[in-house]
């Protein structure tokens, strides 16, 4: 039983392996003041993939940005400007299909306080 | 009110057991509240008795640095995890009771034509400003208790007075609810209790009575005991109940214009509520 459960998760190491893709953001957190309107910041943008398909590199809800020849690791620097959390998203060009994501998120930081404890004074 | 402070002990006791809160709020958040319900708001000055309200309002700002708590406004000098010191500004109480109107004082033996200088049988009346005193306060925040101290001065130039406050605070949550407690001891100082609880001598006259009552100038050192609780019914109405004791240091106060020594106020309703603070 332990030799089959190895083998299968064997099998399906190699068979990730073989499709293997990475999408990398950094840096993949933007923090913003509260009084902030957006997050202008530069990342970059690390594709990799042992086929040799080519991709094709978009933001969501924002349009393609660039494709390229996979079976390399590709590296791309942009300019974000963004008020909520950006995902990119590597595509297969011919077939569309989601091959890889990674986001960027947004957080707005607002500074904390105690709770003061002064009353109403009479009451 | 032996009872009342034991009901307070239990309710303090039944608090060790419940979990103290992250009480905290994210600036900038405000907060703008009603509520509707009957309270009894006492007052320890001759003449005056409890009076009744059915509505109790209440306000709060927290910005980076400036913030604002019903009467209470202040400025954060240093805010950490553990402590947090403020300047603080804020009307002192004691003016407060005489908001309600002049305070009139009834001398028995010239009320009954007893005065042997013949004083005059109507009774005085006793009129005091409020004052804004300010200053810093510096508190210790720890899982079990918030432990506050404080030295106000007037800065009106009302009486030149001032009072030193420590006090013990936390809020809990409590059967779904958030119950806050203080525990606070408040001295002030021979210049304050001389403007608010000493008679002028054109008041007194020549009623022997309020001459011989007179107390010397002294300061006071007072006690109160506080209680709140919060229920959530929706995200903007939550049912509401407060209550404040108050035991007053007499020595340093005139027995005909202070009358009571011991206070009890309270309020229970519901509160309605908008802004931004949670």
């Amino acid at each position: 039983m332990k030799t089959r459960l190895s083998c299968l998760l064997l099998a399906l190491c190699v068979s990730n392996a073989g499709n293997a893709a990475e999408l990398r953001v950094t840096p993949s957190l933007c923090a913003i003041n509260d009084d902030d309107s957006r997050c202008d910041i530069p990342v970059k943008v690390l594709f990799s993939s042992d086929d040799p398909a080519r991709f094709c590199l978009s933001i969501s809800g924002r349009g393609l940005i660039r494709c390229f020849d996979g079976g390399a690791a590709r590296e791309l620097q942009l300019y974000v400007s963004a008020e909520e959390d950006v995902l990119f998203r590597v595509t297969e060009e011919v077939s569309g299909k989601d091959v890889a994501t990674a986001s960027l998120k947004v957080a707005r930081y607002r500074p904390k306080r105690h709770r003061r404890h002064y009353g109403w004074g009479l009451l | 009110m032996c009872r009342i402070l034991k009901i307070i002990t239990t309710l303090l006791a039944l608090l060790a057991h419940a979990g103290a809160m992250a009480d905290e709020i994210s600036v900038p958040a405000w907060k703008l509240a009603v509520a509707s319900g009957r309270g009894v708001l006492e007052n320890p000055l001759a003449g005056r008795g409890k009076q009744e309200t059915f509505l109790l309002p209440a306000f709060s700002y927290y910005g980076e640095r400036f913030f604002i708590s019903n009467l209470t406004a202040g400025y954060n000098l240093v805010e950490e995890d553990s402590f947090y010191i403020d300047l603080v500004a804020r009307p002192n109480e004691d003016g407060l009771y005489y908001l309600a109107g002049d305070v009139r004082v009834v001398s028995l033996t010239s009320l009954l034509g007893l005065d042997p200088y013949g004083g005059d049988n109507e009774p005085i009346k006793v009129e005091r400003n409020v004052s804004i005193v300010a200053g810093p306060n510096a508190t210790l925040v720890t899982d079990p208790v918030d432990i506050s101290f404080s030295y106000f001065h007037d800065i009106t130039g009302v009486h030149n007075g001032s009072e030193t406050h420590l006090s013990f605070n936390k809020r809990y949550r409590l059967f779904g609810g958030a119950i806050s407690w203080g525990l606070g001891v408040v001295n002030k100082d021979a210049d304050l209790v001389d403007y608010y609880y000493r008679l002028r001598d054109t008041e007194m006259g020549f009623n022997s009575s309020l001459w011989f009552n007179q107390p010397e100038q002294d300061d006071v050192t007072d006690h109160y005991t506080r209680l709140s609780y919060a229920y959530p019914l929706t995200k903007n109405v939550e049912l509401r109940l407060a209550a404040k004791y108050n035991r007053f240091d007499m020595d340093g106060r005139h027995a005909q214009l202070m009358e009571k020594s011991e206070t009890l106020s309270w309020f229970v309703g519901i509160q309605y509520s908008i802004g931004s603070e949670q």
